[in-house]
């Protein structure tokens, strides 16, 4: 069945979809002017907007019945549908961001290379994913404890510079750390830790994998950018995996994976990047490092990057 | 508590019962998740302050719709008109229709419900990761490696495929 832009649904669909996704004024007001003028477009959207409530609201029950659907292990994991293609395009359009270099990776848990096609996809509960709560950094750093993020300087802003959020009313703002400042790293990060303790027996085999993905704006689009996302897989909780946490990286039972992430000149708007590591079974915490590097030549003036719409997920074959 | 409840029980009970509707009612209104869930928050302790208002022996909703049409206004006057869907004057238009819809939630749910399962698990799976997680046309464009226009349009396809068949479910329905 094609949309129909004559029927009255057909049009308010679409309308709706240019006004609320892709920002088009002209057809806010078109759509705005349709239901002014018309009492059965009034009924119609207020129907179409109650349905799509019902619809978030289902997937929502979806996504949780899911979640603990994968707790009886082996016999679901036999059992799952085939891979679609949401399940595995985002490694896709991680490796066609232009990686510069992968670096400090350190498996000690015989983790096997090779990885199949991934059944399954479990999303793990990122704290504000969305980057919307104004009162979410908790810490100066690694924060202590789950439920947090951490950040070394960061704001919370709605749309500015004609940047707008990628979801949601707000983004952060990584602040660039200035060049004069005593530190050892100049990126701009944020920090949030995890806890895998209560992961379904499924997503600690031997060949789950952890994706963390994140999205990243420049404020000066004509500048190369550089972003990073880091994640680090402890034995321990996160409590104690927080603890001093930093010389524990140099630990071998310590696995972790990073990557950087260069955009080119010109190259504006969000940019979407995923990380993937195994995840060495018996892991309790993961602790994950978004950031935005400042330009190499150290004279070029530094800006600030936006960042919006966490996600972290293990990854089943 | 609150202390001039008549019944806090009966009103906790008809509070968590009509919550997915007042919810409906401010997603209507706002058309942006963030918002309705804001203004359902807003209304949610509006309606604890107002309890003792509330007399249990009368419907619940009509009651609680009218403590929600303040509570989107007052949401939509804070923010900028840029970053609302709707106009005030057509929120304010729309506010019937919106509770009439909002009011046969549930019975709009369950039609749904039939009408997900005509769907393919792909079709599925796109309306999941715009609907809820929120990916935009360019970033599922991107995901998918179809064109920006083609998500689109197959996104609209599938909100007016299953708006037909909510109301042809809805016109079965015993």
């Amino acid at each position: 069945m094609n949309p129909d832009p004559a029927t009255l649904e057909g049009r308010l669909l679409a309308l709706l979809q240019a006004a609320r996704d892709a920002h088009d004024a002209a057809a806010r007001t078109a759509l705005n002017e349709l239901l002014r003028r018309e009492p059965a477009a009034r009924a119609a959207m207020a129907r179409l907007m109650v349905d799509e409530q019902a619809l978030l609201d289902r997937l929502r029950d979806d996504g949780i019945v899911s979640l603990l659907d994968s707790a009886p292990a082996q016999a679901t994991m036999t059992a799952a549908r085939p891979a679609r293609w949401l399940a595995w395009r985002p490694l896709t359009a991680a490796a066609a961001g232009i990686v510069l270099g992968m670096f400090c990776t350190s498996v000690v848990y015989g983790l096997v290379a090779q990885r199949a096609t991934v059944a399954k996809k479990l999303p793990l509960p990122v704290y504000d994913p969305g980057l919307e709560n104004a009162e979410s950094i908790a810490a100066r750093g690694v924060p202590k404890s789950v439920g947090q993020w951490g950040a070394d300087s960061a704001r919370w802003v709605t749309a500015e510079h004609g940047v707008q959020p990628l979801q949601g009313r707000r983004m952060l703002r990584l602040e660039p750390i200035p060049r004069d400042k005593n530190v050892r790293n100049y990126a701009s990060r944020v920090y949030q830790v995890l806890d895998l303790g209560s992961l379904p027996p499924p997503a600690s085999a031997e060949t789950a994998e952890v994706q963390v993905t994140a999205s990243f704006h420049a404020a000066n689009a004509g500048a190369a950018s550089r972003y990073l996302i880091r994640a680090f897989a402890l034995s321990e909780t996160p409590e104690q995996a927080t603890r001093g946490f930093w010389p524990k990286t140099q630990d071998d039972g310590v696995v972790s994976v990073a990557q950087r992430f260069d955009t080119a000149p010109g190259a504006g708007g969000w940019h979407t990047f995923s990380l993937k590591m195994p995840l060495p079974r018996g892991a309790r915490s993961l602790v994950f490092i978004l950031g935005a590097e400042p330009p190499d030549d150290a004279s070029a003036e530094a800006s600030p990057h936006y960042l919006d719409d966490v996600r972290v997920s293990v990854l089943i074959p | 508590m609150s202390p001039d409840a008549r019944d806090p029980a009966r009103f906790i009970a008809a509070l968590t019962r009509h919550q997915p509707a007042l919810e409906a009612f401010c997603h209507a209104q706002l058309a942006q998740r963030q918002d309705a869930r804001e203004a359902l928050q807003a209304t949610c302790v509006k309606l604890w302050e107002k309890s003792g208002e509330w007399d249990p022996a009368t419907e619940f909703l009509p009651w609680a719709f009218a403590v929600a049409r303040f509570t989107v206004l007052s949401h939509l006057r804070d923010r900028m008109r840029d970053r609302l869907v709707f106009d005030e004057d057509v929120v304010l238009a729309m506010t019937e229709e919106t509770e009439t819809a909002a009011a046969q939630f549930e019975h709009r749910r369950e039609a749904l419900d039939t009408c997900l399962k005509k769907l393919k698990p792909e079709q599925a799976d796109l309306l999941r990761e715009h609907y809820l997680a929120g990916r935009a046309v360019r970033e599922l464009s991107g995901l998918t490696g179809r064109s920006e226009s083609a998500v689109k349009m197959t996104l609209l396809r599938l909100r007016e495929q299953l708006s037909v068949c909510i109301q042809r479910q809805l016109r079965l329905a015993p």
